[in-house]
């Protein structure tokens, strides 16, 4: 019998499962949660939350007891639904990403 | 001509099927450039070509039967359009056959107007000695007249086996697109996977009706394989609408 490794998440996808955490958090979540949620380390989270944050997909935010937490932009949430359209195109061919 | 009105819906479907063809090529490319998917550049440059090929075909049927030319002249037309929609045709549905088959190791005048134009517009010797009788012309005018439609006749003749060999060659790639949808479907199991798989089977279906039209010069069957083709397209169609359903946050809650 052999196992074969599962493929590796591709960046858009990180992405995506980032997003979706947000979003199913009610647009605002901590990182612990996003951190359970898309399945990450805690460096590749910090390294990607970055990176959305960047590209303006993600808003950084402080809670007055100093917590943090990230909420989904507009352009945040346009992004993750063209996402999921494509994911639903790609699904309907038996593809991935 | 009999069948004229039903030609004329072979060619809506050419034309709306090739529409739709082109709309799956753009949100392809459109979600190729967003996540970069080899295969989605396989399956948008493959209803490109297919989509160009049925609405040049439909669009060539369309004005041959409205007449812009003489009667030669929507002959060669007819045969032009004919062969390039058939090299397009092979190199659409080759294309999606490697792009399946790529994704599934390394981890498919429509024929119906085809059909209709070759048994209507079929130049019998018959309708020649008619044509010659009517059109008294000087003896030099006749024989080259006589000699251009002897070669129609060998044209029509090359044009008829040309579809036998494109249609097994279609049907071939598209079995192939065909069993890895089915398998894609299989692990799948979601509404969009048998969308897509219903449609490539549809159009299967309808490619071996027009290889047993183009067989039997049956125009009957390649209207009806046309209206399988156009449900096809119309599945592709669907697809997309219930994708765009799926991608919103509200559809992937009614998931």
């Amino acid at each position: 019998l052999v196992v074969q490794p599962e493929k590796p998440r591709s960046k858009i996808r990180i992405y995506l499962d980032i997003l979706q955490a947000i979003r199913s958090d009610g647009g605002a979540a901590k990182p612990t949660h996003i951190l359970q949620k898309a399945n990450l380390s805690h460096d590749r989270l910090t390294r990607h939350l970055g990176e959305l944050v960047d590209k303006k997909l993600v808003a950084e935010q402080q809670e007055a007891s100093g917590n943090r937490y990230y909420t989904l932009t507009q352009d945040g949430v346009k992004f993750l639904a063209e996402l999921e359209r494509a994911e639903s195109f790609v699904s309907g061919f038996g593809l991935s990403f | 001509l009999p069948s004229f009105p039903y030609l004329d819906l072979a060619i809506t479907f050419d034309l709306l099927s090739g529409a739709v063809a082109l709309l799956v090529s753009y949100y392809a490319f459109r979600y190729n450039r967003l996540i970069e998917n080899s295969t989605l550049k396989f399956i948008s440059f493959g209803f490109m070509i297919l989509g160009l090929g049925l609405l040049t075909s439909g669009a060539v049927d369309a004005l041959v039967i409205f007449g812009v030319g003489d009667f030669y002249t929507d002959r060669v037309l007819v045969i032009g359009a004919s062969s390039l929609y058939h090299v397009l045709e092979i190199a659409a549905y080759f294309t999606f056959a490697v792009g399946y088959v790529r994704a599934a190791y390394s981890l498919p005048a429509s024929p119906a107007v085809r059909g209709e134009e070759e048994s209507t517009l079929d130049v019998s010797p018959k309708t020649q000695s008619k044509m010659a009788l009517i059109f008294t012309i000087p003896c030099v005018l006749a024989a080259a007249a006589n000699a251009g439609i002897r070669r129609l006749q060998e044209m029509m003749a090359f044009v008829k086996a040309e579809s036998l060999v494109t249609e097994i060659l279609i049907v071939v790639f598209l079995s192939m697109v065909v069993f890895q949808g089915l398998i894609s479907h299989a692990q799948a199991r979601n509404r969009l996977s048998l969308f897509v798989l219903l449609s490539f089977s549809l159009i299967l279906a309808a490619h071996i009706l027009f290889l047993g039209s183009a067989a039997f010069s049956s125009v009957l069957t390649s209207i009806v394989a046309a209206g399988i083709q156009f449900a096809g397209f119309l599945s592709l169609l669907v697809f997309l609408a219930w994708r765009g359903r799926f991608g919103s946050p509200a559809g992937k809650a009614a998931q």
